[in-house]
């Protein structure tokens, strides 16, 4: 690193610290854990099936870890990024722009969404099996990264490229359980993120994303 | 089965909170195959509205009674690694009060509450990547009783939106306390950029500090050409 730094005109960033203990709730003002009602009074929304992501963020105890900071991102239901190279793309929904944000208490948290689409391959991109990225701040942690996939999407699963880097036990552990619920309600599917220890859930380095 | 043949960093628990133990994964990140690398940057688009006066934490509201301590001014720039401004990105701080006290409710009740102090703000970087406060100089407090370690004086930053994501500390020069203080000293040779520089005082008297916030790689994806 010091090397590059003295060879190229790069400035050398800040380091990633952890958000420590008094990450003010109150930024939370306006963030969303229902990406479902963004728009109060319209009788309009995103398309796609409703979903409830309940997660538990586990430490090396099997604790529920709590205040954590936890942020969510997802195509539509299309399979559409909201992102600047899917600018005026027809598929994006208007009202659905993917991000979410919630801060954990000692109770699983819930992430009310639509269940995006798997993502089509393009400009030398694979195809992606449905998944929401997650990604994780705490005291005591600066960031994790992780995407959760869908256990009704076998096929597209068997497909995905980021679970086929992982070795098949590790696979299992990103891949959100769908349970038992009423048919006139949302789907609602479980994963446990061990952040340490036995079940430990694989995180991603995204340095260069 | 696939064969791992490369692996990310390993994360290491700091020795500042007894949660990193149970928190920092034991093994190694792993490598995004270059096939899905595109959907791990979140792309920000709907922040929050800001409202007049969130950039100045040393009154409550606009027009209401200053808060006690010694007023200070932070300024900057908000760039990415190649010196290119982050535009119209949400940055937000924290800090405790004069006495060394947040106002969360988790914090532990050692220290007074000022009831002028919320100790927490937040602006919108411009079209050059600038932004400013105005907040109160913070207090040292006491982290771990247990072991008497203090905190020096600092003030957090979160920086979100587009696909920018940091979050950071500010440290003042010559605090007592950086010698000993775990976080600190864990930044190594990156020390000097945490420090805000006193550049001089404003027409109140009020310190002025520029700091400038570079956001690493793994923060920025998207930028408008
Ligand atoms: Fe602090």
């Amino acid at each position: 690193m010091s090397e590059a730094s003295v060879t190229t005109n790069r400035l050398a960033p800040l380091a990633e610290d952890t958000v420590g203990p008094y990450y003010p709730y109150s930024f939370i003002d306006g963030d969303r854990s229902d990406l479902t009602r963004l728009h109060y009074g319209l009788s309009v929304g995103p398309q796609g099936q409703q979903i409830i992501l309940r997660g538990r963020l586990l430490d090396s105890d099997g604790a529920i870890v709590d205040d954590a900071l936890v942020e969510f991102w997802q195509a539509n239901a299309a399979g559409i990024l909201r992102t600047p190279d899917n600018d005026g793309h027809p598929l994006l929904d208007p009202f659905f722009d993917g991000f979410g944000r919630l801060i954990t208490t000692t109770e699983p948290f819930a992430f009310r969404t639509i269940k995006p689409g798997a993502l089509p391959a393009e400009g030398g991109m694979a195809a992606r099996a449905p998944h929401i990225t997650v990604t994780m701040f705490s005291d005591g942690i600066t960031r994790l990264v992780t995407q959760i996939f869908f256990d009704d999407e076998p096929e597209a699963n068997a497909q995905d490229p980021l679970l086929a880097s992982l070795p098949g036990e590790l696979r299992e552990r990103l891949i959100a359980r769908r349970i038992e619920t009423p048919a006139d309600g949302p789907a609602v599917y479980e994963i446990a993120i061990v952040m340490r220890g036995p079940g430990e859930t694989p995180f991603f380095d995204d340095l260069s994303s | 089965m696939s064969l791992i043949i490369d692996r990310g960093r390993l994360m290491l628990p700091g020795p500042t909170d007894g949660a990193a133990e149970r928190r920092v994964p034991s093994e190694r990140l792993h490598l995004i195959p270059e096939a899905a690398r595109r959907s791990f940057v979140p792309w920000i688009t709907d922040l929050p509205g800001l409202k007049l006066g969130e950039n100045d934490l040393t009154r409550i509201a606009p027009g209401r009674p200053q808060a006690e301590g010694e007023v200070i001014e932070i300024s900057g720039h908000v760039l990415d690694e190649f010196g290119r401004p982050v535009r119209n990105t949400l940055v937000e701080i924290w800090n405790a009060n004069k006495w060394g006290r947040y106002t969360h409710v988790k914090d532990p009740v050692r220290e007074r509450l000022d009831p002028n102090f919320l100790g927490f703000g937040r602006t919108m970087t411009d079209e050059a990547g600038r932004y400013r406060f105005r907040t109160i100089m913070p207090g040292s407090y006491l982290a771990r009783p247990d072991i008497d370690r203090w905190r020096p004086a600092h003030v957090h930053v979160s920086i979100r939106g587009g696909s920018a994501r940091l979050i950071a500390q500010m440290y003042f020069a010559g605090d007592p306390h950086l010698a000993r203080d775990p976080m600190f000293i864990l930044l190594g040779e990156a020390q000097p950029r945490h420090f805000g520089n006193l550049t001089g005082q404003g027409p109140s008297g009020e310190a002025l500090y520029n700091w400038d916030i570079v956001i690493g790689g793994r923060n920025t994806a998207y930028f408008e050409s």
